[in-house]
């Protein structure tokens, strides 16, 4: 498997009515890096998810991943370098069964049947839902769903994963595997979350947007643990860093 | 009103039916959707007053149920769904055709012969057209359209637009239950609000039906939706549609109930004599 690092330059992005939402942003993350993306709602994450997607296109600025400029001509190979998670797991389990779902991309990659066959059961087997292959998707538990929607990009074996509020809606237990499973792959990793713990414990560097702009970039320990910043940006200290209220004691990170 | 959430599961459901393994099943698409084609053609070009004739077409839904091993139930659950709209089409032939016609010993209004005629052929075709699905699948109904040289476009349009009922119904689901929880004692919508609900659903489901749509073209949706299903056509698939089609063309054109009641009528008459 090819890993691919994202490389966004002077990025900027307006909705039709006139709202700004990025300004001249530039943001890389390394081949192989987990890079959290956070800031208050309205920052500016999933409509940066969206341009590195292709999904909308920037005003100005230009993406590039695994050093292939994104663009009208190589949308399509730039989007088989990336899997997408989108926020709702039900946006992205569309067919009858899990297992059809997640042969969807490898099929549409033309691939013969029995590869398909051996991807999708691989990708079930890396999320740990083998058993779930024939269920359909509107059966199964908000965790399984996640774990579904994961397993339909894995079989497309990307070199970057974008996942949109990966633990949103998740059960405790449901977010220890996810948190489980994503630091076991290999992928470089750009992961929009409010879940200031789940960046702290996974990702190997953190950004914070404000404003339409990248307000710092730092290690997670760095970037979470500065509660002045945090609090600028409109956001809060992870609760595993807060002082505790019963002793008043910090954990040490 | 129906739970709109346990529509959205008996929507569903034919999915899930039609991922089950039986003879049936088991045949290619094309030969679901050619046996179906020639038994919807077969009922309709029965006269308006033929009713006798269309009965040894009933063989074909309750054979396909047995051998597909789909329980009665199933059909008749989406027969009882239609019933009102087959019997308001039907019902109006009675009061229209009031011409008298004999029917064995009885003189009957012509109307009630064509709306019992009518009756039973919607019957039947709803029947087929639900077995095909169960049976088929809704990519198979594709594939067996694909092969009959049916456009691209008019296909995929079918099917999103199928995928899109599901979607559609997912959101009126949620916002019924919104607004049942939030409607205390009333019942039902109260008619200053259907606007806005409706309104709002388009623009939920519109919504929701991009975002689904750009989680297929990021996973290299291209407008063709591929199925992995084996494309072969064997010779049980021959076997089966030829046996079927070979079948309808008996009925139509040979008095299939008649013969049997001349035969009946003879093995009577010899039993007695």
């Amino acid at each position: 498997m090819n890993v691919y690092g994202l490389d966004m330059d002077a990025v900027s992005f307006s909705y039709p009515d006139g709202g700004k939402v990025l300004g001249g942003l530039t943001l890389r993350a390394g081949p192989g890096i987990r890079l959290g993306l956070v800031g208050a709602n309205g920052a500016g994450k999933s409509t940066l998810l969206g341009l590195v997607a292709g999904i909308i296109e920037p005003d100005g600025g230009s993406v590039t991943i695994g050093g292939l400029l994104l663009g009208k001509r190589t949308l399509k190979e730039i989007r088989s370098r990336l899997g997408f998670v989108f926020q709702d797991p039900d946006d992205q389990l569309f067919t009858g069964s899990v297992f059809d779902d997640v042969a969807f991309g490898p099929r549409n990659l033309g691939m013969e049947e029995g590869t398909v066959r051996e991807r999708t059961e691989s990708a079930l087997r890396t999320v740990g839902i083998p058993e779930l292959s024939d269920r359909p998707p509107f059966r199964l538990s908000g965790g399984e769903k996640r774990m579904a929607a994961i397993a339909t990009v894995l079989s497309m074996d990307p070199g970057l994963l974008v996942l949109d509020e990966p633990s949103a809606a998740l059960d405790p237990k449901a977010r220890r595997r996810l948190i489980g499973l994503l630091s076991s792959l290999p992928q470089t990793m750009l992961i929009a979350t409010h879940d200031l713990d789940l960046a702290l414990e996974l990702c190997d560097e953190v950004a914070v947007l404000h404003a339409g702009r990248v307000a710092a970039r730092g290690s997670a320990a760095d970037i979470l643990g500065d509660g002045e910043l945090l609090d600028r940006c409109g956001l809060e200290a992870p609760l595993s860093i807060r002082a505790c209220p019963v002793c008043g004691k910090r954990a040490a990170l | 009103m129906r739970d709109p959430s346990r529509t959205l599961a008996a929507f569903y459901s034919i999915d899930e039916l039609s991922r089950r393994r039986s003879p049936v099943h088991d045949r290619h698409p094309v030969a679901l959707c050619a046996s179906t084609a020639g038994f919807m053609i077969a009922v309709a070009s029965f006269g308006r007053r033929d009713v006798s004739a269309i009965l040894p077409l009933f063989l074909y839904p309750v054979l396909t149920l047995a051998l597909a091993d789909l329980r009665p139930a199933e059909l008749f659950r989406r027969l009882a769904a239609v019933a009102p709209a087959i019997l308001a089409i039907a019902a109006l032939n009675p009061v229209f055709e009031s011409a008298p016609v004999r029917v064995g010993p009885w003189t009957v209004a012509g109307g009630w012969l064509s709306f019992v005629s009518l009756a039973a052929k919607l019957t039947l075709t709803v029947s087929a057209a639900f077995l095909l699905v169960a049976t088929a699948g809704m990519n198979g109904v594709a594939a067996g359209l694909r092969a009959a040289g049916i456009p691209k476009l008019i296909i995929l349009v079918l099917q999103t637009t199928y995928r899109y009922v599901a979607l559609l119904l997912a959101e009126v689901a949620g916002m019924s239950r919104a607004h049942e929880l939030r409607s205390g004692p009333r019942k039902g919508v109260g008619r200053t609000l259907w606007g806005p609900m409706l309104g709002g659903l388009l623009l939920r489901s519109y919504d929701r039906a991009g975002r689904v749509h750009d989680a297929m073209g990021l996973r290299g949706f291209d407008g063709e939706f591929r199925t992995g299903k084996a494309a072969r056509f064997g010779k049980a698939d021959a076997l089966y549609c030829s046996s079927w089609l070979s079948f309808f063309a008996l009925v139509r054109f040979v008095d299939v109930t008649g013969a049997l009641g001349r035969m009946m009528e003879g093995l009577a008459f010899g039993v007695v004599r």
